[in-house]
């Protein structure tokens, strides 16, 4: 969402879950992991905006494959995340880490 | 394994941007059946559609956000909240939101399934090259086509050689069966005897192989055949190598020159027949025994004919009653009274699907104005009666624009939902009409839901969508005072109700004339389904054969082949009886003679006697449950060299002979020869044929030996054990079949039920049809008549009030208003059941066993259409006598 180059929250949360997913990472397996991690279930809408919107930007490269019979021989679309995504998300990190200096006092060491 | 919702899954496929469909409709698919394992199919079901329509909903929001830019941000997200807020409000009279919504889903499924047949019907041009060019060449006698059988061989010449407006004339020969026998496996196969210019005028080049040369259909040619490529697939497995390949057709050698490609349909296509291989007309003599050279008038084929550059079908036409006098005149034996036919081929295929289309949209267009009209006149009513919540929102700060935004988008949601209900609708009917074959028109078999369909349905949707939100953009709302209380009370003046009047009892009399239409259908179907043929059916099953070919060529044979079917379909586990029954098919074709008492058949032609001829076997009559109800039934000593002997129908041996037939003899013709026949027993009438055709005629059968009539075709009777299954029986039949013949096809076997079901079909569809629309109507009526009644009772509730102060009683108000209702119906319904009266008679032809103003339907239909509309009235009647004298005096 922001314009200098790091990541929503949700933005974040959904490259994040594109790295855990690995090789299988797909729309199913992407939305499992984000739930199985946070708790948190992404309304599918929002999940194939932000996907669609991440490959926009050139953090996440997309390709179609392995269509079969339980998912009515619609091929799966696998994400990986690119270089920039990389940057990207361990930009996100740095403005957090920002953030939270100087507030270990408040927010403890979490 | 569990599939998510087609019709939700279909719709998403139509709606997803290209680039996300797979991903969404996959990953959602593979979610599906783990949430169906998890928690049960309905359950999956809800979800999947839940999970849609929010996905859509945040994609549609994203995509207006991207086009519109942030400005557009707030009013999204309001009309998101109209489109929650609307569904709520719906939710909260759900009879208002449900009726409305399902006479929008019938009204407009109905008109796009019949824009859909139109559109097949007008839009989709025949499939040949210079096809306006093309006409088909018939012969008439006396004015009036012969049954469809059209020109013979040797008139078809006269005419393309006395013309010059004839181009071209191909004939064919499309009306027969071979036994296709190719790798020892025969298969019944329907086979086009053409001439070798046929492929050449339709456009059609063969995609492997070629088509015939001319020296191809010369008499005594080497025999060759094309393949449809059907055919090609199905039995050669797509073989470049069928080419060159022997197969045999009727236990004749033939040899494989071509295939057609896929889409090279024959105008027998069109007609609803399937050609699977095509022949030489040469072929056609040795093959069916037809002599189609020989005779004048052995009219037998079809004429394709083919403008000469510059000609005209008029032209032709005068050209070929030229050469028709010619010929009446050298020939009168055989052409006396023939006059030649010409019709485009336009005209051939698409006018009677045409006018009845025209009919049909006809009515769907009427349907859809009544529904729009009666929906604009409830939405009015509706938003009057929620004027006081309405001019309270106002009062609370809700801009009038807010609140007309509202309304709207209330409306569009049930115009939508009824233009959704009505395309799944509409593609529902199109499946089932096309899965008709009773319906043979052959635009009715092509409709499908196209770009036009879906076109024409949006249009609909926004009409009704403007219907029903119309009264409210013109601020029927709105009213001219400031206070809540007030609100509601004024309204239109007296020209507006007397309209309304008006149209409600138009609706009443329209849904009176359907009301009795269905009436009719339904009952007509009714008994159609509870007649019997008048014998037994139970477990019956037919199959046939057709015993072809040189080794069959001596009677004999013939006969103990017969009998040696008979006796091992006889054994076949499963098979209670087995008995022979030629021809016997509900629906199919007969075979007749032409009877008179002896020595009149020459003298007397009028006094002929068609009756339908039925080869059987000593016992067949018992075996199918028809009684003899004189003389004495075939036995042994009926044998092919004895006195040649007949059993008649009742009512044939009432016609012939009222005093009595026993004993007498009766004469015919078998082919060119002259043939007498005993009577020695009379039978009770049976509907061998048909319950639909003719139901009020005689039945006029006569039965005739197989041993001393033996016919190639044959039909075999099977009695079943209740419990047997007929698929079993039918292999372990062809087992035996094929043990006696390899190159013997069993064909058309079909149980004696289906084929009741398959004669009813038509009857069901019609009822079932104008019963839908009856239902609509009758919904409307109701619908107008219950608005205009509550509405009228509302505006006059301050009159009532006074009326109760000053004594009347709540009887009589509520009888005054019932009174006022009742008196529109009483006036609709008359108008209706006149109409219907004089309307019915076009209906007569689809009637079965009861005449078109059959009194008890027309007292049904309005005691079908009073029981509601007494409804209608009571409920208004009852709020009006309930009506507070101090509440309504005050307010």
């Amino acid at each position: 969402m922001s314009k200098d180059g790091t990541l929503g929250e949700l933005e974040l949360l959904v490259m994040l879950s594109v790295l855990h997913a690995g090789d299988r990472a797909y729309g199913v397996t992407i939305r499992q992991a984000i739930e199985d991690r946070t708790g948190r279930m992404v309304a599918r809408g929002a999940l194939y905006l932000t996907l669609e919107r991440l490959v926009e930007k050139g953090y996440l490269t997309a390709r179609m494959a392995d269509a079969d019979a339980a998912r009515a021989h619609r091929p799966r679309k696998y994400y990986r995340v690119r270089r920039a995504g990389i940057q990207a998300i361990k930009a996100s990190r740095a403005s957090v880490a920002r953030m939270w200096r100087g507030l270990e006092s408040v927010l403890g060491d979490a | 394994m569990t599939r998510p919702p087609r019709l939700t899954a279909g719709l998403l496929a139509r709606l997803l941007p290209r680039a996300m469909r797979d991903e969404v409709l996959g990953d959602l698919a593979e979610d599906h059946r783990q949430m169906a394992t998890a928690a049960g199919d309905a359950h999956a079901r809800r979800w999947y559609r839940h999970q849609a329509v929010a996905m859509l909903a945040r994609l549609v929001a994203d995509r207006g956000r991207r086009l519109a830019g942030p400005a557009a941000l707030a009013s999204a997200g309001s009309l998101l909240t109209d489109l929650r807020f609307g569904l709520r409000r719906l939710r909260r009279q759900p009879g208002y939101a449900g009726l409305t919504t399902a006479v929008i889903a019938i009204a407009i499924g109905a008109n796009a399934a019949i824009l859909a047949i139109a559109s097949a019907a007008f839009l989709a041009p025949l499939p040949y090259p210079n096809a306006d060019r093309l006409g088909l060449l018939s012969m008439e006698f006396g004015g009036v086509n012969q049954g469809g059988f059209s020109v013979s061989y040797q008139d078809a010449e006269s005419a393309r050689d006395g013309t010059d407006a004839i181009g071209d004339l191909a004939l064919f020969l499309d009306w027969q069966n071979v036994n296709l026998t190719w790798n020892g496996e025969p298969e019944r196969t329907p086979v086009n005897f053409v001439s070798p210019n046929y492929f050449a005028l339709l456009g059609f080049r063969p995609m492997l192989g070629r088509g015939f040369r001319a020296d191809e259909n010369a008499a005594g040619a080497a025999p060759v055949a094309v393949l449809s490529h059907g055919t090609w697939q199905g039995r050669f497995g797509a073989s470049p190598d069928a080419i060159g390949e022997r197969i045999l057709l009727n236990d004749l050698p033939h040899v494989v020159i071509g295939v057609l490609p896929p889409d090279a349909h024959d105008l027998s296509h069109r007609f609803g027949l399937r050609t699977g291989v095509y022949t030489p007309l040469a072929q056609a003599g040795p093959l069916t025994g037809l002599d189609l050279r020989e005779r004048r008038s052995a009219r037998y084929l079809y004429g394709l004919a083919s403008l000469d550059d510059g000609a005209t079908f008029t032209g032709a036409r005068d050209q070929l009653s030229v050469v028709a006098d010619r010929l009446a005149a050298s020939a009168p034996e055989s052409n006396e009274g023939w006059t030649f036919a010409l019709r485009p081929l336009d005209d051939v295929f698409f006018v009677d699907a045409r006018s009845s289309t025209l009919m049909l949209s006809a009515g769907a267009a009427l349907m859809l104005a009544l529904v729009c009209t009666s929906l604009a006149a409830l939405a009015q009513l509706q938003v009057v009666g929620r004027a006081r919540e309405l001019a309270m929102r106002q009062m609370l700060g809700a801009g009038a624009g807010r609140v007309t935004r509202l309304l709207v988008v209330e409306a569009l949601i049930l115009a939508a939902g009824g233009g959704g209900l009505g395309l799944a609708a509409a593609s529902w009917a199109l499946g089932l009409i096309g899965s008709l074959e009773v319906l043979a028109m052959p635009a009715f078999a092509q409709a499908e839901v196209n770009r036009v369909v879906v076109l024409g349905l949006v249009v609909m949707t926004v009409a009704v969508g403007v219907a029903l939100s119309g009264p409210v953009a013109l601020g029927a709302w709105r009213t001219r005072s400031s206070s809540p209380h007030d609100a509601g009370v004024r309204d239109t003046g007296a020209g507006a109700r007397r309209r309304r009047a008006v149209l409600v009892a138009a609706e009443v009399a329209l849904a009176s004339v359907l009301l009795v239409g269905a009436g009719l259908l339904v009952a007509s179907f009714y008994r159609l389904h509870h007649t019997g043929l008048g014998f037994d059916t139970r477990h019956l099953v037919t199959v046939r054969l057709d015993l072809r070919g040189e080794r069959y060529a001596e009677p004999d044979v013939l006969r103990q082949t017969a009998q040696r079917l008979v006796d091992d379909a006889g054994a076949v586990p499963g098979v209670r009886e087995a008995f022979l029954w030629s021809p016997s098919r509900l629906g199919g074709g007969n075979w007749v003679y032409f009877l008179t008492r002896p020595g009149e058949f020459d003298a007397d032609p009028l006094a002929r006697v068609e009756a339908s001829r039925h080869h059987i076997a000593p016992g067949t009559l018992g075996n199918l449950g028809i009684t003899l109800l004189a003389g004495r039934d075939f036995d042994a000593t009926d044998a092919a060299d004895g006195p040649r002997v007949a059993i008649l129908s009742e009512s044939l041996a009432d016609r012939l002979w009222p005093e009595g037939a026993i004993g007498r003899r009766v004469e015919t013709r078998s082919g060119q020869a002259g043939l007498e026949l005993e009577v020695i027993g009379i039978a009770s009438d049976a509907r061998h044929r048909s319950r639909v055709n003719d139901p009020g005629t005689d039945q006029r059968d006569i039965y005739v030996p197989y041993a001393q009539a033996p016919e190639r075709f044959l039909s075999l009777q099977l009695r079943l054990h209740p419990e047997a299954d007929v698929a079993s029986v039918a292999a372990a039949l062809r087992d035996r079949v094929r043990a006696i013949d390899p190159t013997l096809p069993l064909y058309d076997l079909a149980t004696m039920a289906q084929q009741m079901r398959d004669e009813e079909s038509q009857s069901r569809v019609s009822a079932t049809l104008v019963a839908g629309y009856a239902g609509v109507a009758l919904a409307l009526a109701v619908l107008g008549l219950y608005g205009l009644l509550a509405h009228a009772i509302r505006q006059e509730q301050r009159e009532i009030g006074i009326r109760l102060a000053l004594g009347a009683s709540r009887q009589a108000i509520a009888g005054a208003v019932i009174g006022r209702g009742m008196a529109l119906v009483a006036v609709g319904l008359a108008a209706g059941l006149v109409a219907a009266f004089f309307g019915a008679r076009l209906l007569a032809g689809s009637l079965f066993g009861l005449p078109p103003r059959d009194p008890v339907v027309f007292a049904a239909a309005a005691a079908a259409l009073l029981l509601p509309a007494f409804v209608a009235c009571a409920v208004p009647a009852l709020r009006a006598s309930r009506v507070d004298p101090s509440d309504a005096l005050r307010s």
